[in-house]
Parts: structure tokens; C-alpha cells; sequence
């Protein structure tokens, strides 16, 4: 597990500071949504960039965040990585401007034997 | 009697026409049978009669017609199934001309056969393109097709590079990349004399589609199709020579280009990137996104972190450095050295924090202390991962990356040790395998030794030492009593590879007498 992406406070989208019963409303609203089918809520926002998110990683968060113990160990991952100004993501390797709208052949395309 | 010479006269002809040494003395496919040219002389002028009669009439008997029919299966087994059996998903037909296909499989008809199949079951899995198709494909394709090939790649004996192709094409439909890219290493490693043309040429063809979807930006995609090995194949010499139009658009480049585009299939698909409307990689702005990535390296490795320079936030700007690599691709270990450094600077801060903030909750802070200390080597773990340090000395290493990657390679030692152990066992009680299997378990044993070779210059020794007997005994086994002699030679040859490389000589010494036996 990533100790950064995977944070607990990342999987509930709550700061490092949150309270204990701010933990369980959260926990209790995403859990909600996931049943529900969201698709704003099977990915949550990381440093890394967006992570999948099910339903067992919120009830295994909320379980690490209500342990005081678990709780210390995830606090100073959540409070450096959300210090300072944001980073930049894995987003920074895209197409660059001006050729954007050159189309991208598949490779597959070319080859026969693919379907 | 005559007939007997005539006979023995056309296979030593097809044989001359299959191959053996280039005058430059490359080893290069020898693998055809002969059988084509005795199917040309009995079926070719049945064939060219009933078409000469057919066109100069005008008018189709049905005995032309059978005739005619029954003479192109046999003239053109391959092409048929290339251009009908695959793409309508007619999984037993393809099989069938596979196996007829002397000229394409040679002395591998098995193996030819099995990657028909494949390929026709992954045709018919797929979407399909058209109404009609789609049609065609509830009426013909059935759900057991794949099933089916899957048990004739599983039933192939006397295993060639066509079998393994024909796995490769499995595990890539299954989306298993990584063991399709172990099984195309595996095609390499077999003696180009018993590697059928086709089959390197599938093997490069996924390759390049590989390079390319893989690549982090045009520029790397551009430089790793310009280095592949094309195998004869003429859509890789294609993307080749569009790649190095790039690079100058001269008169000659360009007619390249429309030469490879005429020779390779799918032209109106690949029309779009000869004229240049459109690209197979992302025009990123590699030289700037290069010179980014560029400064982005330096920044980081002269960093000298200090609390001055960094404020207090050393450990918050470890962890964005750290988000930061996670997403690019060309992370080097300079990187993470500095990365490692960044961590190192703000532990103490954080620590004290730490204690701080467990004296505020009451618990005890000392496990909250190896959490933290443990959450930064598991960060370092994700860039250390990706990381070839093959050529790397440990003690050259910070200390808590000396620690990563002495934990990384226990990891990847003990994976080895426990499967080299099981082999082991299977050996001494004699449990033999389907051969497939048996080359995808030699596969994975080498993509686990590759891994621990990758963690220290000490790396590959290890790993040799912990394998070498358990693999070798297995080539011996292939050899000796399954007369596997393909899977087997193309063993040994990596054997000896790898004896030559660490400097085992006694090894490479047996491992070459071995690879001398022939494939």
C-alpha cells in the first residue's frame, strides 16, 4: 500500500485535523454514495492523482482513522503531502498545445492480425 | 522409383529456399518441410488449368468450381486464413489451413495452427465493425471457441516458437502483458534456425504496438520503433521509416515511406499517417517536455536539503517530490536518491512531531515512530520497483535505500528460492507438464531471477546461483526424455547466456556443449 495515495484521510477526502465524528459522517456519506453507483465516488483525489476507491477501502479507513495508534502513523503523510502548494500530477506528460488536434492512430490499427 | 527422386529432389529444394545461414552469418529460419513444393507440383496446375478454363469459357462447371476450391486450400493455406478463417472468427477453420501451412510454419505446423486458432477466437470475441459482422458473429462464432483454442495451445506437443506465439497471443488477450512480454523474450531465446518467419514477425509486430501504447511521450516512441528488430515485418518497417522521416523529410526518406506503405497491410488505414494527417505517437513537445523533466532531475538531485532552503516543510516537500515522480515514467536513481535525501532531512522534525502529537492522543508514539519510518521506505519502495539497479554497487546507496533495496531483493529472493524449491521437488518425483506449461513456468521463473538481477550488481549472480541447477535440470529433462528439443535448446541457450555473463565458466562451458546439440 502507498502510504501516501492510499492515505486513509485521501479514501475519505478529509483533512488530517478531522474529528472523530466528522470521520464517521463522511465515512457513512461515501459509503452511501458508493451504494448508490456514484462515479464521482469509486475514485477519491490523491497527490498521485485520482485512485479507485471501493467500499471496503472507506470502512478499512474509517476502521485505521478510529484506532489512535493507526491514526498518528497516517497523519504526517496526510499533513506533508496536502502542505504547501499542490503538486504537480502525473497529468504533466500530456499532448502539448498546438498539435492537439493531430489524430492518433492505434498501432492495432496497422497490424492484421489484431480484431 | 523415379518418382522417389523426384520427390527427395523437391525437399532438398525447399529446403535450400527455407533458409539455414545469411552470408553475413546470421542463423535464419530453415524450418520449411519441403511439403509446400510437393503440394505446388500435384495442386498448381490443377489449379491454373481450371482458372485458365474458367476464364477463357466464362462460364463455371461445378467440377471447375470444386476443384478450383479444393487446389487454393491447399496452394494458400495462410493466406486464406489471414484474410477469411480469422477475421470471420472461424476458430476450426483456421486451425485447419494453419496446419496446412507449409510455406508460413514449416516444420511448426502445430504451433501455426494453434496461432490461427487463437487469433480467429480473439476475432470473434471482439467487437465487431459492422452490422453484418456483428450478425455473422451470433450466427457463427460460439462461446467455446476460445475454450477450444485455449485446449489446442494446451494439448501442443513437440513445442515451437509457433506454440509459444501462440500462448503469447493468450496472455495478451487475457491482458497479461507482462507474461506476453515474457513469452516474447522467450521467442527470442529459441535458435532462429526453428523460429518461423511468421512467428518473429507477430512477435515484432507486438512489440511495436507495445512501444508505442507504452511510451511516456512521442519522442520515446519515435526512438524505441526506430530500434526495434523488425523481423521482416513490413508494418514495422513502416512506422521505422515514418519515424525517421521525422528526423529529415528528404526525398529519399519520404519514398521509403510510400515503399513500406505499398508492401504493409491495412493501407487505408495507415493512408492517414503517411501523408501526415495523422501520427501513431503523441506530438508532445519532447523537447520541451524533455527539458522539463531534465530540470526537473537536476532541481531535485542538487537539492541539498536544509531547513533553511525548504522552511519547515521538508517532509511536505518529500511527499510532493514523491507525487511528483510517481508520475512520470522516467524516474532515474538519481531521483530517488535525492527523493531518499528529502525524507531523510525532514524525519527528525517529523518525529518530534510525532512524539508530540501522541502525548496530545495518549497512546504510545513509538509504534506511530516505525510507522513513519516504515511509510517512507514504502514510499521509496514505488520508485525503487521500477528501478534497474543491475549495475548499481548497494553500499554506493544512502543508507535507507541500502535498506529498500536489501528488503526489495529478500522479497524477490525468497519468491525465487520457494519457487525453485518447488520445481526442484517436482523434478526429483519425476511430475512431468504439458510443455506449455512447462515453458510459461520457465518464463515466470525468469522473470523472477530478471527481478532480483535488477536489485544490485551482485543481483544476477544470486539469482544464477539459486536457479541455474533447477533449470537446467528441467532443459536436461526436455531433452533427454521428452524429446522437446526446441523448448529445450532455447533453454540452454539462456543458460549459457547467463553463465557467460556472471562469469561461470565451468557452466558455460556444459552449457554450450549442450546448446551444440542443436534445437
Amino acid at each position: 500500500m502507498d502510504h501516501i495515495a492510499d492515505n486513509p484521510f485521501f479514501v475519505l477526502e478529509l483533512p488530517a485535523t478531522a474529528t472523530a465524528m466528522e470521520i464517521e459522517r463522511q465515512g457513512r456519506m461515501i459509503l452511501a454514495r458508493l451504494e448508490l453507483g456514484l462515479t464521482s465516488a469509486q475514485t477519491h483525489p490523491s497527490p498521485l492523482g485520482p485512485r479507485p476507491r471501493s467500499a471496503d477501502d472507506v470502512r478499512r479507513a474509517m476502521q485505521v482513522l478510529a484506532d489512535p495508534r493507526r491514526r498518528l502513523a497516517a497523519e504526517p503523510f496526510a499533513l506533508a503531502a496536502t502542505m504547501g502548494s499542490p503538486p504537480p500530477l502525473a497529468s504533466a506528460h500530456g499532448a502539448a498545445g498546438g498539435d492537439d488536434d493531430i489524430h492518433i492512430v492505434d498501432a492495432d490499427t496497422l497490424l492484421w492480425w489484431r480484431p | 522409383m523415379s518418382q522417389l527422386a523426384l520427390l527427395a529432389v523437391l525437399i532438398a529444394v525447399g529446403r535450400l529456399l527455407g533458409g539455414g545461414v545469411t552470408g553475413d552469418g546470421r542463423r535464419t529460419w530453415s524450418g520449411r518441410s519441403g511439403g509446400h513444393l510437393i503440394a505446388w507440383l500435384l495442386a498448381g496446375p490443377v489449379w491454373l488449368i481450371c482458372l485458365l478454363v474458367l476464364v477463357v469459357e466464362g462460364r463455371p462447371r461445378p467440377l471447375q468450381i470444386v476443384l478450383l476450391l479444393a487446389t487454393t486450400l491447399v496452394l494458400f493455406p495462410w493466406p486464406l486464413a489471414r484474410a477469411v478463417a480469422i477475421p470471420l472468427g472461424l476458430v476450426r477453420s483456421a486451425f485447419w489451413l494453419g496446419r496446412l501451412a507449409d510455406w508460413t510454419w514449416g516444420r511448426d505446423p502445430e504451433g501455426g495452427a494453434a496461432v490461427a486458432a487463437v487469433l480467429a477466437a480473439v476475432h470473434g470475441r471482439a467487437p465487431a465493425r459492422s452490422s453484418t459482422m456483428a450478425t455473422w458473429r451470433r450466427l457463427v462464432c460460439r462461446p467455446g471457441d476460445l475454450a477450444w483454442a485455449r485446449e489446442r495451445v494446451q494439448r501442443l506437443d513437440l513445442l515451437g516458437a509457433g506454440g509459444v506465439v501462440a500462448a503469447l497471443l493468450l496472455a495478451d488477450f487475457d491482458n497479461e502483458l507482462e507474461r506476453a512480454d515474457g513469452l516474447a523474450a522467450a521467442v527470442d531465446a529459441f535458435d532462429p534456425v526453428v523460429v518461423p518467419a511468421a512467428a518473429a514477425r507477430l512477435v515484432a509486430e507486438r512489440r511495436l504496438a507495445r512501444q508505442l501504447r507504452t511510451a511516456r511521450d512521442g519522442e520515446t516512441a519515435r526512438a524505441g520503433v526506430v530500434a526495434l528488430d523488425a523481423r521482416g515485418s513490413k508494418t514495422v518497417r513502416f512506422c521505422q521509416a515514418i519515424a525517421r522521416r521525422e528526423d529529415d523529410d528528404g526525398a529519399m526518406r519520404r519514398l521509403a515511406c510510400v515503399g513500406w506503405w505499398l508492401l504493409a497491410p491495412h493501407r487505408r488505414r495507415s493512408w492517414p499517417v503517411l501523408r501526415g494527417s495523422a501520427r501513431l505517437w503523441s506530438p508532445t513537445t519532447t523537447k520541451k517536455s524533455t527539458a522539463a523533466a531534465t530540470t526537473t532531475t537536476t532541481s531535485a538531485t542538487t537539492t541539498t536539503p536544509s531547513a533553511g532552503e525548504a522552511g519547515d516543510d521538508l517532509l511536505g516537500l518529500a511527499a510532493r517530490r514523491h507525487a511528483e515522480l510517481a508520475g512520470r515514467d522516467d524516474v532515474g536513481l538519481e531521483d530517488v536518491i535525492a527523493l531518499a535525501a528529502l525524507w531523510q532531512a525532514g524525519l527528525p522534525r517529523a518525529l518530534a512531531w510525532l512524539r508530540t502529537r501522541a502525548v496530545a492522543l495518549k497512546v504510545n508514539g513509538d509504534d506511530a515512530v516505525s510507522g513513519l519510518e516504515q511509510g517512507i521506505r514504502s514510499a521509496l519502495r514505488t520508485h525503487v520497483e521500477h528501478l534497474d539497479l543491475a549495475a548499481v554497487e548497494l553500499r554506493s546507496l544512502p543508507p535507507v535505500l541500502q535498506q529498500v533495496v536489501g528488503e526489495l531483493r529478500s522479497e524477490r529472493m525468497d519468491a525465487l528460492e520457494i519457487t525453485v524449491a518447488a520445481w526442484r521437488q517436482r523434478l526429483e518425483d519425476g511430475i512431468d507438464r504439458a510443455p506449455v506449461d512447462e515453458l510459461q513456468e520457465w518464463v515466470a521463473l525468469r522473470g523472477l531471477a530478471q527481478s532480483v538481477a535488477r536489485t544490485g550488481a551482485d543481483g544476477r549472480y544470486l539469482a544464477w546461483e539459486a536457479s541455474q541447477w533447477a533449470i537446467g535440470e528441467l532443459a536436461v529433462r526436455l531433452w533427454n526424455v521428452r524429446r522437446e528439443h526446441r523448448l529445450a535448446n532455447a533453454i540452454f541457450r539462456t543458460l549459457l547466456e547467463e553463465a557467460s555473463v556472471v562469469g561461470d565458466t565451468r557452466a558455460a562451458e556444459a552449457q554450450a556443449a549442450n546448446v551444440a546439440c542443436g534445437p
